[in-house]
């Protein structure tokens, strides 16, 4: 183990709280590592006002108001969130879906989380549009709304901010570089150590009990360069009112009725393990087989207080064999 | 690309797109009366069909404003980016170059400015991982008593 130049700078953004870690070779100056992590911060902020939906003028809102209206050119790092949304519907067989923006809406959370209050009435089904009615069009760089469709950043949007932070910051110079973005994990090259520490919460129900199972760390091997996720998704940590979550079930059009109520997957990249945590919270019963079939290792918490894994808290090199 | 616009009154916004390291700006255009041409770093497309009255000339100008101070910011982080890692680069350079310098090649630069993840990744001899429970890495511990990781 050696101890590298390292720094750490947390704030608070897309909705959540953020940090980003960064270490450098033994060779450098530590002072170095404060200024990309600072760096880092601004990137994340530049991000988040294009991507809030909570901003009016932010380019996820513009383009929300162009439906219906036409192409809309987008920056790279909006073209790049669009078509990973893409990408992540492709990946999840549609059961990650950025169109139930207008759902969740209806459902009332038109707000930010600390702003949005209790709604006990009955929740009614809505029609997701579906991201197969999106166009994109590559060489130009545009998206076409339909009318009525919006879409929601969510938490890909968190998931892509740690993937284009890890790697820029990784770019200028970091030997390890760690983002956690409220929870969604991004780790890229070493920490001066041959695994990143990552810590687990135990299982969910026994989170505020006195009885609280002790967190877990799960170790991932860390090697040059190489870059991999953890998402996090869990029913309970947005709920405002009976049956008001913010995963919604695009089949349905409803929030997802599962008996998962947390799960943990690695991904090789943000953006990949955040959709594949919503698919496999939405699978519900059929989590196993879904991971399973998309080659996914993780953790699910059951609501009947039982567990379900494909990592080895134990093995920890093998925590990233084969991972998708 | 180049692209024109309309006789009448047409309102364009577009976001620019960039140069070689990817920096992003964006415009708003707004052309009357005559024919407008985007240059290759301005790509704007028409939003004509846009519905009357759903943004004002003071809103657009005002949306216009924002994205440009947005490109500004990211001109500037990658700047700075860029500048953190020629700093990077130097002092490695410097605590790793040889005692004595072999003759400058007539045209080489004196030191590299290449970032260093560009160049070929050096494997670091890594220790023999340690028991779970004695692993202290310098990293960023877990966050409270209920880890590092949350549901989102």
């Amino acid at each position: 183990m050696t101890t590298l130049p390292h720094a750490t700078a947390s704030f608070p953004a897309m909705g959540s709280d953020c940090s980003i870690s960064v270490y450098l070779d033994e060779a450098s100056p530590g002072n170095l590592a404060a200024d990309l992590a600072a760096l880092g911060r601004d990137r994340m902020e530049m991000l988040h006002r294009k991507w809030t939906r909570f901003d009016p003028g932010s380019e996820v809102s513009q383009l929300n108001a162009q439906a219906g209206h036409g192409p809309v050119h987008l920056s790279d790092d909006t073209w790049l969130l669009v078509t990973r949304m893409r990408d992540s519907w492709l990946a999840t067989e549609g059961a990650y879906d950025p169109t139930v923006h207008g759902t969740l809406m209806r459902l009332g959370y038109d707000r930010t989380r600390d702003a949005i209050s209790w709604n006990a009435s009955p929740v009614e089904p809505s029609a997701v549009p579906g991201m197969q009615h999106i166009g994109l069009d590559s060489r130009h760089r545009t998206a076409t709304l339909p009318e009525g469709v919006a879409l929601d950043p969510g938490g890909i949007g968190k998931g892509l901010a740690g993937d284009i932070i890890a790697e820029e910051l990784t770019y200028a110079g970091a030997v390890g570089v760690l983002v956690d973005a409220g929870g969604d994990l991004v780790a890229q090259g070493q920490p001066g150590n041959p695994k990143w520490r990552i810590g687990l919460p135990g299982h969910p129900h026994h989170r505020y009990s006195p009885w609280a199972t002790p967190p877990q760390q799960l170790l991932l091997p860390a090697h040059p360069l190489e870059k991999f996720a953890v998402g996090t998704s869990g029913l309970r940590a947005r709920q405002w009112g009976p049956h008001r979550y913010h995963i919604v079930d695009p089949r349905s059009g409803l929030p997802a009725d599962s008996p998962i109520v947390e799960a943990t997957l690695i991904a090789r990249a943000g953006w990949l393990a955040e959709g594949h945590t919503k698919a496999t919270l939405i699978a519900g019963r059929s989590a196993p087989d879904y991971m399973a079939r998309h080659g996914l290792h993780g953790i699910v918490h059951w609501a009947d207080g039982t567990t379900y894994a494909t990592i080895s808290i134990e093995e920890p090199d093998q925590n990233l064999a084969g991972v998708c | 690309m180049t692209m024109t616009t309309t006789s009448s009154r047409v309102w364009a916004v577009g976001l620019a797109g960039a140069t070689c390291v990817g920096i992003v700006g964006a415009v708003a255009a707004r052309a009357s009366e005559q024919e407008a041409v985007a240059s290759i770093d301005t790509p704007t497309i028409s939003v004509a069909a846009m519905a009357p009255g759903t943004y004002t000339p003071a809103q657009l100008d005002t949306y216009k404003a924002q994205l440009d101070a947005e490109a500004a910011r990211l001109a500037d982080y990658r700047n700075k980016l860029e500048r953190l890692a020629s700093q990077l680069a130097a002092a490695t350079a410097k605590l790793t170059a040889p005692p004595t310098n072999p003759p400058p090649i007539s045209g080489a630069p004196s030191t590299s400015t290449t970032p260093r993840a560009a160049r070929k990744p050096t494997l670091v001899p890594l220790p023999a991982p340690a028991p779970t429970p004695a692993m202290q890495a310098p990293q960023q511990p877990a966050s409270g008593p209920n880890g590092n990781t949350r549901s989102s």
